[in-house]
């Protein structure tokens, strides 16, 4: 069904972000590279901390809470991975530039990123649910469910502005070495393989400035497991850190583009 | 070269059909869930032995909870926590809005005919008595034991008091046994313990701070009762009236004071002194205020629905002290400098001195701790933890694993606004909830 | 340097182009056109500016300073976009995609695409349909990258280097195919070091040295430049004699050789023996490119790399 117009309208430009969404997530899939940790990672983790340790207790507190957490954990890799590396990676073999002679749309580029990041957390999300809900008997208010779904999706987005900052400035193989360093200490840091309160006080002061601390206790809230904190000072923070990413990634597209 | 450009067919025509199919499966997925088991409200009939308060906020005897789920089993506390892995079936009380504390406990009353009654109905689940026939304690001990329907609140008692002959605590009418110098006190120690006494009340009450003069014991006699409690591995408390008293008995090792006295603020260095001896106060304001001729009781019985009070309660509340004695502002200070300096305060009413009432006057004590410098938290601590604990009592006072499942759930949150303990949602007393407390008068049965 | 009429507009041009990367000039006051219909080579050694005025014209590098048009608009403009191609020297895709997969999602980006079997047929991929990128050899990758250019069916199309990496049958192919685009009424840009693609190819071929236009015209205005004989030997005879002769293009100095560029090798020779008669090691062979930029450089600055 070719268009034959060459005006192009909102149609097409939806049309055009999923179907580069549509082949960002078949490539993500195809890279075992990406896919395979991507979606085993948080999944082994549950199973062994939520499921095999908590098994039987009195209690589903931890399974819980890790339910939230790990849910942050699982959208983190195909986030900041899907834009740090990802793009890195398109830019140095120059199939970035390639894209930019095509009449494809910037937008429909990045939305394909999110959307792929948010295929892949949607996968993530879906299978650690089943896992507490069957395996660790975790019971939630049905609108708990959404909510919490909803919560750890959304960050896809911010985490999506950091891995965007990274791969903006870094060069493919640094941006690996990057990307990983970011992605499990800020997991540890913000207390997403275990909980906040097991750090000291500093760097419990210190996890303020991670946006994945934020998603984390976005995602506690929905569950009532969070530290406490209203919903308006996460917020506020993880979108001003999403916003400062935004810029850091602008300022690295300008050079790349003056060069 | 710009021919059949309409012939191919796109492959990706079914892609927004999979998308939107993924969707529904995922939203599917999430209806399918497990969700808890439905709670009921707490407006209807209460579950009793065998159920779970869940979502509720927790008070556990320190602090507050939110979030938490309370299970009882066979009477008492199986665990409390969040999120609990509660049986299929188990009867559950939807929490949400509500709060859950264990059952209060009144440090300081004095106990007679159907009082207990009254207390229960109003969330005291257990008094410390501190002067009652000894007989009367005795008949009501096995209650302690027992998990079983109830409608009277447990009773810890002193018992007979340590005071002298024509001495304060003589003049009610009822037979007391007294001592008058140091070489009784073993024996009469002895014999309070045979009694069934759980602590040791004396008395050190010359009458003046309210213009009388009445006999009472010396020193010595005091330090040796002091001695010999603690000889027989019973606290020793005491009523002092003055300060000078109460410093003097600090020194002679007592273990905690059953008012606050009337006559002087305590100095800050001496309330030091109190905290690095680790004594505890029960400071008893309400019957301290309605001394000083500020009784909390119109307040209480305004705040209160009419058909939940007693006659009995209505009587005592009302009733006035002949003449003022002392000032409300000094008795408050002095507590607020005890609190300050890390002094263990325990709420405690002196039911049912006039102006107080059974149990709902210790609603009224934690508004006045408050007034004190003690927080929601501190106030609550003062009339559940502090109070176990300082009189050794470990099967209550808590919401914890074990404990007896005597709870009290009020509506709302009492941490920003202490007054709604009257609120009274419902009263466990051994996990069977209290019958009439909230729904329908006492008094028509 | 058009002697065109006005009305014939060039569908793109760069106007007085400078560009610098830090200290280096890339582009020094470069001028270029691109007239409908033509295939325009743009000849020169690596490091010469051919692909920063190909990325200026497609307008994926700022400009600094000068003037980019194409189609009458800025070159990176959503209309310029929909009416032309590229491919790029450096260049890639994700390679867990198949060449399907990839011709798929380009041609969703035009208007009227090519169909996908013609795509196939123009880049010899017809057996590769469903291959991933990442397991084609070079030539094949870079043939993907042809059909990619051709996914739009453009009226302009920018071949950066577009034979680099070909093996001989590959290239003549692709030659073919951009005869056959010239012949559909398509124009085309093509990067090369090739003289010998150029010529095959050009309706008119702009040599670049140093980031300046330094030849225009037909192949055989440019040849007619540089066409002629090396004539190579080891002599007694300096440089500076042999440029004094009318007769020699250019001059230079190979280790004891002495090489001299010129299109009447008798006459050279001639000179030659008459100055040292015992002049050795004598040949006399055509014109390479590296003896052209010789020629039109008179620096004796070649092209560097493969050949």
């Amino acid at each position: 069904m070719a268009v034959n117009t060459a005006r192009r309208g909102l149609l097409w430009h939806v049309r055009i972000a999923l179907l580069e969404t549509r082949f960002q997530f078949l490539s993500s899939l195809r890279l075992p590279a990406f896919a395979v940790p991507t979606l085993l990672f948080p999944l082994f983790f549950y199973l062994f901390f939520a499921v095999v340790f908590q098994a039987g207790g009195p209690s589903l507190t931890a399974p819980t809470y890790m339910l939230a957490t790990y849910g942050v954990f699982g959208i983190f890799a195909p986030s900041i991975f899907g834009f740090g590396v990802g793009l890195a990676q398109e830019r140095d073999s120059g199939a970035l530039l390639l894209k930019r002679t095509t009449p494809m749309p910037t937008f429909a580029y990045l939305f394909a990123r999110v959307g792929t990041a948010a295929i892949f957390g949607a996968v993530v999300v879906l299978l650690l649910f089943l896992l507490a809900g069957y395996a660790a008997g975790v019971e939630l208010h049905r609108w708990q469910w959404f909510a919490l779904a909803g919560a750890i999706l959304a960050g896809v987005l911010p985490l999506s502005a950091l891995g965007l900052a990274i791969g903006a400035w870094a060069k493919q193989q640094a941006a690996v070495a990057v990307v990983n360093l970011v992605f499990i200490a800020m997991s540890v840091l913000s207390g997403l393989w275990f909980p906040i309160s097991m750090l000291p006080g500093f760097l419990q002061d210190f996890a303020n400035v991670l946006p994945a601390y934020h998603l984390g206790q976005l995602a506690l809230k929905t569950i009532d497991l969070d530290l406490g904190r209203p919903l308006w000072f996460h917020l506020v923070l993880v979108g001003g850190q999403t916003a400062l990413c935004l810029a850091v990634a602008a300022a690295g597209f300008r050079r790349f583009s003056g060069r | 070269m710009n021919d059949v450009t309409g012939a191919e067919r796109s492959p990706w025509r079914r892609d927004p059909w999979i998308a939107l199919g993924a969707a529904t499966v995922f939203a599917c997925i999430l209806m399918v869930l497990p969700a808890p088991e439905p709670a009921d409200p707490p407006g209807g009939p209460l579950p009793e032995t065998n159920f779970a308060v869940v979502d509720v906020t927790v008070f556990d005897g320190e602090e507050f909870r939110p979030h938490r789920d309370v299970w009882v089993e066979d009477g008492r506390i199986r665990a409390a926590g969040q999120r609990l892995a509660l049986p299929d079936g188990l009867p559950r009380v939807d929490g949400r809005g509500y709060t859950l504390l264990p059952g209060l406990i009144d440090a300081h009353t004095h106990t007679y005919g159907m009082v207990l009654n009254d207390s229960l109905r109003f969330g005291v689940t257990t008094v410390f008595d501190q002067f009652t026939m000894p007989s009367l304690a005795a008949q009501k001990r096995p209650a302690r034991e027992r998990l079983a329907r109830t409608g009277e609140s447990d009773l810890f008692s002193a018992g007979n008091l340590a005071t002298a002959p024509g001495g304060h605590g003589t003049q009610f009418g009822v037979p007391v046994e007294t001592l008058t110098s140091p070489g009784e006190a073993p024996a009469f120690v002895a014999a309070r313990k045979e009694e069934g006494a759980d602590w040791i009340k004396i008395v050190w009450e010359d009458g003046g701070t309210f213009g009388a003069d009445i006999p009472t014991l010396d020193r010595e006699t005091i330090a040796a009762v002091i001695e010999a409690a603690h000889a027989e591995e019973l606290l020793a408390v005491i009523h002092a009236s003055r300060l000078e008293h109460s410093l003097a008995a600090l020194e002679m090792g007592i273990d905690g004071f059953v008012h606050v006295w009337g006559d002087e603020v305590i100095s800050e260095e001496d309330a030091v002194r109190f905290a690095e001896a680790g004594v505890f106060v029960i400071p008893t304001l309400s019957v301290r205020v309605a001394a000083a001729g500020e009784s909390m009781g119109p307040e209480l019985l305004e705040t209160t629905e009419p058909e939940y009070v007693s006659p009995m309660q209505r009587q005592t509340l009302t009733q006035t002290f002949p003449r003022p004695v002392g000032t409300s502002e000094a008795a408050v200070e002095s507590v607020r400098r005890l609190h300050a300096a890390g002094v263990r305060i325990l709420a405690g009413t002196d039911a049912p001195n006039p102006g107080t009432g059974f149990g709902i006057s210790m609603h009224g004590e934690l508004r006045l701790l408050e007034r004190a410098g003690l927080s929601a938290a501190e106030a609550l601590a003062a009339a559940t933890g502090v109070a176990a604990d300082a009189f050794g009592v470990e099967d209550r006072g808590r919401l914890a694993r074990g404990r007896i499942a005597d709870l009290l759930l009020v509506a709302g949150d009492l941490e920003s606004d202490l007054s709604r303990t009257t609120a009274i949602a419902g009263v466990w007393k051994d996990g069977f909830p209290v019958e009439a407390a909230w729904a329908t008068p006492q008094e028509p049965q | 340097m058009s002697s065109e009429p006005l009305s014939t507009a060039p569908l793109a041009r760069l106007s007085g182009v400078s560009h610098r990367y830090g200290d280096v000039l890339a582009l020094d006051r470069l001028d270029l056109e691109v007239r409908e219909g033509d295939v325009l080579t743009v000849l020169g050694p690596n490091g010469a500016g051919k692909t920063t005025a190909v990325s200026l014209l497609l307008g994926t590098l700022n400009l600094q300073t000068g003037a980019a048009r194409v189609f009458g608009s800025a070159p990176d403009a959503a209309e310029v976009r929909l009416r032309r191609g590229a491919m790029l020297q450096v260049s890639g895709v994700p390679e867990t995609l198949t060449v399907g997969e990839h011709l798929a999602l380009f041609r969703a980006y035009y208007p009227s695409p090519l169909p996908t079997a013609r795509l196939l047929e123009m880049a010899g991929l017809q057996e590769l349909r469903d291959r991933r990128f990442g397991k084609l050899s070079g030539g094949q990758k870079q043939r993907v990258m042809f059909a990619l250019a051709l996914a739009g069916d453009p009226e302009l199309v920018f071949l950066d280097e577009p034979t680099a990496g070909l093996d001989l049958d590959g290239r003549r192919r692709l030659w073919d195919e951009i005869r056959g685009l010239k012949a559909a009424g398509r124009t085309a840009v093509l990067t090369t070091h090739y003289l010998e693609e150029a010529d095959a190819l050009a309706d008119r071929i702009a040599v670049i040295h140093r980031g300046r236009l330094i030849a225009e015209g037909t192949p055989e205005e440019i040849k007619s430049r540089t066409a002629g004989r090396v004539v190579r030997c080891v002599t007694t005879i300096s440089p500076e004699t042999a440029r004094s002769f009318p007769e020699a293009a250019g001059v230079e100095t190979k280790g004891q050789h002495l090489e001299v560029v010129t299109a009447e090798p008798e006459a050279v020779l001639r000179r030659m023996f008459a100055l040292d008669p015992e002049l050795g090691d004598l040949t006399v062979v055509g014109v390479g490119l590296e003896e052209a930029f010789l020629a039109l450089t008179g620096d004796g600055a070649g092209p560097e790399g493969e050949l």
